[in-house]
């Protein structure tokens, strides 16, 4: 990585910083501390060159798709999914998606409903069988030599087919025109779009915060957070829209909050439910890792064990790498000293 | 810049604020106690076609690949498009297909958004690449170019 520090320093991390290096980006953490993480979201430096590894493409790859009848399914997939998961059966980002972002990057709120507040399960029932959804939706991909992706997938079924209703895919067994289904396509081939942003189309005008607290990979957190979640969000209103991208050991639940960027009350509204969710979940000992600029300060502020020490030592950092604060005060919860509200 | 904007856009030709505002009212960014009447909307006219110089007309459109078309290329699948085609109807939806945009109008939406498109900031787009956007995006519809 390089980047540039504040006082216009250029610095060369890990092996880079030997000069004419043969193995810069190839071997992450350098000898001595390892800095890289400092410049992940945070406002110590710019960074102005990172190494990417590129991976070859696969001999083989092969997008699947599994659904799964009821909304307490969401239990037993993930526990089906975490062995699977942990043994590296389903490499890549694999997804849990709940049934209305399926719904949402394709059709819209009024085509179904014109009531006021959350949808109604009637409603939701018929999206799931005009759209050939489930209630959960599982996403993940097969990938390499085609002897081996057969062998992996007898044993992702097999596991998956123990929740009853589960139904499977494959790309033969989707429309051509299923907007879901296409882009989940691409992404996991590692071609980036744009479509999941069609979820913001499911009201007019719709913009949104992302909620996005980690869960570990156990049926008993996802159900936890998701009712967290949704019980909060139909009281005020709103309707749930959100998934799960399954990582190695833990899971990004990612909630998307739809408001109408033109009416204030939801506005205030959107933003009153994004503040209590921040709260509910630390107070559950779930976080978030990442966030709109309004809630920097509030999500920064649940990471406070024994006195706060892990913000303190960052403003320590801060107040070292860009003592006058001219790089993105305030990013992250980090403040330069001069701006620093009720703390020395 | 806002203000400098709306100020442009608001005595700017006749017959474009009109065609704007209108547009605006459609859009409900304008409230009920709006500048036009239905007479003024009615008389918006099409604007006459600009024809381009093959210059502007490469550099526009390599500005709109690169800043628009991830969210505005055409098919459903892009969120900007279904977003347009949901408030204008099919034909609508994909910006260069469209035969009535204007300059103010394109360089109104980037500077401010609408729903879940951000404003662009000068730092991302600058004033004169966005003069060159706006005076591409309002000299279409441009063919599409078939696939390789």
């Amino acid at each position: 990585m390089e980047v540039m520090l504040a006082d216009g320093t250029l610095v060369q991390t890990g092996m880079g910083a030997m000069p004419g290096s043969q193995t810069n980006h190839l071997y992450k953490y350098g000898f001595g501390p390892s800095v890289d993480g400092l410049f992940t979201q945070s406002n110590f430096g710019v960074v102005t060159k990172v190494g990417m590894w590129l991976m070859p493409e696969p001999p083989g790859y092969r997008p699947y798709m599994i659904t799964f009848e009821k909304e307490s399914d969401l239990h037993a997939i993930t526990e089906v999914l975490r062995p699977l998961k942990v043994n590296m059966l389903i490499p890549a980002v694999a997804m849990t998606v709940e049934m209305l972002w399926e719904a949402a990057v394709q059709v819209t709120r009024r085509d179904y409903y014109t009531g006021k507040g959350p949808i109604p399960d009637s409603v939701r029932k018929k999206m799931r069988s005009d759209l050939k959804i489930g209630a959960w939706n599982f996403y993940g991909a097969l990938y390499g030599p085609p002897p081996m992706m057969d062998n992996t997938w007898e044993v992702i079924r097999d596991a998956f087919a123990s929740i009853p209703g589960a139904k499977f895919y494959f790309d033969e067994d989707r429309a051509k025109d299923d907007v879901a289904w296409q882009y989940r396509k691409k992404l996991g081939a590692g071609i980036p779009n744009m479509t999941e942003y069609n979820v913001m189309n499911w009201i007019p005008n719709g913009a949104h915060i992302d909620f996005s607290p980690i869960s570990p990979v156990t049926g008993v957190d996802a159900t936890k957070q998701y009712e967290l979640i949704r019980d909060r969000c139909n009281k005020a209103g709103f309707d749930y829209c959100g998934e799960f991208a399954v990582g190695w050991r833990d899971m990004h639940h990612i909630f998307c909050l739809t408001f109408d960027r033109n009416d204030a009350k939801e506005k205030a509204r959107a933003n009153k439910l994004f503040g209590d969710l921040v709260d509910a979940a630390a107070a559950a000992g779930y976080g978030e890792y990442r966030t709109h600029l309004d809630f920097m300060d509030r999500i920064a502020g649940t990471y406070n064990w024994n006195d706060s020490a892990l913000l303190r030592m960052h403003e320590k950092v801060k107040d070292a790498v860009d003592p006058s604060g001219i790089l993105s005060p305030g990013k992250m919860g980090i403040w330069p000293k001069s701006m620093r509200k009720g703390r020395a | 810049m806002k203000a400098r904007l709306m100020k442009e856009i608001l005595i700017g030709r006749r017959t474009l604020a009109c065609r704007l505002v209108s547009a605006m009212l459609a859009l409900g960014i304008v409230g009920a106690g709006g500048t036009a009447n239905a007479a003024d909307a009615a008389a918006a006219a099409t604007p006459a076609k600009v024809t381009l110089s093959p210059e502007t007309l490469a550099k526009g459109s390599e500005l709109f690949v690169k800043n628009c078309i991830m969210c505005h290329d055409r098919g459903m699948e892009h969120p900007g498009t279904a977003a347009l085609t949901y408030l204008y109807g099919k034909d609508k939806g994909a910006l260069e297909d469209r035969d009535n945009l204007t300059p103010d109008f394109v360089r109104f939406f980037v500077r401010h958004g609408r729903g879940l498109m951000p404003g662009f900031r000068t730092g991302e787009l600058n004033d004169a690449e966005l003069k060159v956007l706006a005076e591409y995006l309002s000299a279409g519809p441009h063919p599409a170019v078939p696939a390789k």
